[in-house]
């Protein structure tokens, strides 16, 4: 028997006990759905983080600091720990966290760092507009190697005071309408010192840049901040919770770790961090799998019962088959091919279904949740991840039949046309 | 052509064996027709689903043109391409067309749709239900559905016609109907007929009749004939 023709007549079997096909068909679908919309979700998530993230992929920068003490004893249920003055975390370990001066003089000599840059924390109260409204501005201080999607203008260099760059999103605060126009315009920055005094600064939008989640809407100049930074530290200087290095050419990114945690330090990459969330979202990811497996393991049930429940009703068909010269293994294929089919049907119900409801939770969570976050699609059921979910479903029924297909395999022709 | 040699058949062991055949041994020539008759019991099935290779002898073999059908060829594929079965109970497909029922031995050795439904369409010109091909099986008389099982054990033009009570289930003016196509059939083709049959008026249609007692041969009008 040719193998379209196998699939052919375990197709239009499927037709003869359309409830019991139907039923095992939904119990299926649900696995599907719930399969689909798990593995949908945590690729949507994936997807916006690589979005984000994929913009520092290559950007030679790490985020250094200090290597503290993590046995803190407030957390956790393990038995009481005794208080050791030399090794028991203190109060003055958060301070201890900040790098000093001398900190970062030792930063700068291990092996492997340049370009050291500090993101120095300023904080400005409001950016006033044009026509005199009062906007909300927090900032972040440029580095050298922050990858923006400049739109318009050109970047920051590491001189060039006055100077600022703008997200798409803010031009309002600038007054402009479009752009182009932004460029050049005054953006009014109001801050306090440390003693409570007011000042306002005005900068020169020297470029915009696309809006992302994960960039600050406004960047300005380390050497302005650093002057801002001090005026408005509580002591001498500005502190530091971290700061951002350049790994030289000369060195390994292992070995520049090594070196980092020699000196006391760790030092994580933007791919270590890209790589922390997938590690998060995989879990998370598994975790809904585990439970449409659930699902998918109650179908699969469905699935051999449905077939012995065929095997014997068509018991005299089977050996009317053999009497006509049909091989075993034949009525073998038309059996486990009944089952794969089984699977593919209510594997395709279940991706139309959690298709439609993808649609409609990205509406909803674009208008509610997530709105004002621009690129997420919180649901992402991609053409590759349907194929997979289908075979995947296609060859677990397939193997639930086989133990059925097998029995039919066997069934004896000369009782079966004896069966009534 | 077809010869059985010797067969015996035993079910069951030591003391619960029984003994279905006991030294059976036939020849049956091309093109003739035959039956075999006996009363329930007497071994008459056991020795059709020896013949077609569906049942194992326990002693003895079945040749065909002198090769063991069990052993030396592919019995499955022997038996679709060279043995055509009638059934007392049709066994049709009763939601599929008359067509894809005559063509299901066909479908089942591998031939492309088109030659099976060239194939299935002569096979039901020769038993006159030509006009039924669309029909479904269920929509047909006893006397209708047993001409299709006709043509659709005829329609790959075996060379061996085993015919299992063909006119069991049919009225008498049916039965006659099918006893004439059958035996015009064999003769028009040249299929060797072999009708198994408590009937002894179909029997005597045929030109050698074996009767079967107890699993053994009683008579056969072949070996009286010499």
């Amino acid at each position: 028997m040719k193998f379209i023709d196998i699939i052919k007549t375990s197709n239009s079997n499927l037709r003869r006990s359309k409830l019991r096909t139907f039923l095992t068909l939904l119990a299926i679908s649900i696995g599907t759905f719930t399969l689909a919309l798990s593995l949908g979700l945590g690729q949507g998530l994936r997807n916006y983080i690589s979005s984000e993230l994929g913009q520092y992929k290559g950007v030679n920068l790490y985020q250094v600091e200090k290597t503290t003490l993590n046995n803190f004893s407030g957390l956790g249920n393990h038995d009481p720990i005794v208080y050791n003055p030399n090794k028991s975390p203190s109060s003055a370990n958060y301070q201890n966290n900040f790098l000093s001066s001398a900190d970062i003089d030792q930063i700068k000599k291990v092996k492997g760092v340049q370009n050291l840059e500090l993101p120095y924390a300023v904080v400005f109260d409001y950016a006033t507009s044009p026509n005199g409204t009062k906007y909300e501005a927090s900032n972040s201080t440029f580095l050298s190697k922050n990858p923006l999607n400049l739109v318009a203008g050109k970047t920051l260099d590491s001189v060039d005071p006055g100077s600022v760059l703008l997200s798409q999103k803010y031009l309002p605060l600038v007054g402009a309408n479009d752009i182009s126009s932004a460029l050049g315009k005054s953006l009014f920055l109001t801050y306090k010192n440390a003693k409570g005094v007011v000042s306002t600064i005005i900068f020169k939008v020297k470029g915009v840049y696309e809006p992302s989640l994960i960039q600050a809407p406004i960047f300005i100049n380390s050497q302005d901040a650093e002057k801002i930074a001090t005026e408005q530290a509580p002591g001498s200087s500005p502190l530091f919770n971290f700061v951002f290095i350049s790994k030289s050419s000369d060195i390994t990114d292992v070995q520049l770790k090594a070196n980092l945690s020699n000196a006391k330090f760790t030092g994580r990459s933007f791919a270590d961090i890209n790589n922390t969330l997938n590690n998060i979202i995989t879990g998370v990811q598994i975790s809904l799998a585990a439970f449409s497996g659930i699902a998918i393991l109650a179908s699969i049930v469905g699935v051999i019962n449905t077939l012995f429940m065929a095997v014997l009703e068509r018991t005299r068909e089977i050996g009317l088959f053999r009497a006509l010269g049909s091989k075993k293994r034949t009525i073998f294929y038309l059996f486990s091919v009944e089952a794969a089919l089984l699977g593919f049907w209510g594997g395709i119900i279940g991706i139309f279904f959690a298709f439609l409801a993808q649609i409609a939770i990205n509406q909803i969570a674009a208008e509610t949740f997530l709105k004002g976050v621009d690129g997420i699609q919180l649901l992402n059921i991609r053409p590759s991840l349907i194929i997979f979910i289908i075979v995947v479903i296609s060859v677990i029924t397939w193997i639930a039949g086989l133990l059925p297909a097998f029995k039919a395999s066997q069934v004896d022709p000369i009782e079966s046309l004896r069966y009534e | 052509m077809l010869d059985v040699v010797n067969v015996n058949k035993i079910y069951g062991k030591k003391d619960k064996a029984f003994s279905a055949l006991t030294g059976i041994s036939l020849k049956f020539k091309k093109g003739t027709s035959n039956a075999i008759v006996g009363k329930s019991g007497s071994g008459k099935s056991t020795l059709l689903h020896i013949l077609i290779g569906l049942d194992h002898p326990t002693n003895g073999e079945v040749l065909y043109n002198g090769k063991n059908i069990l052993k030396d060829m592919n019995t499955d594929s022997w038996r679709g391409k060279n043995v055509g079965i009638v059934f007392q109970q049709f066994f049709l497909q009763p939601n599929d067309s008359v067509l894809d029922n005559v063509a299901l031995p066909l479908k089942l050795q591998g031939f492309t749709r088109k030659k099976r439904n060239l194939k299935a369409t002569e096979a039901l010109k020769k038993v006159g239900l030509e006009d039924r091909i669309k029909s479904k099986a269920n929509d047909l008389s006893g006397g209708q559905k047993q001409r299709v099982a006709i043509a659709r054990a005829l329609v790959d033009n075996p060379s061996i016609l085993i015919a299992d009570e063909p006119t069991g289930n049919l009225d008498t003016e049916n039965g006659d109907a099918i006893e004439k196509l059958l035996f015009e059939l064999q003769k028009k083709l040249g299929t060797t007929l072999v009708i198994v049959t408590h009937d002894t008026d179909l029997a005597k249609r045929c030109e050698r009749v074996v009767y079967l007692k107890d699993g053994k041969i009683e008579n056969d009008t072949n070996s009286s004939k010499k």
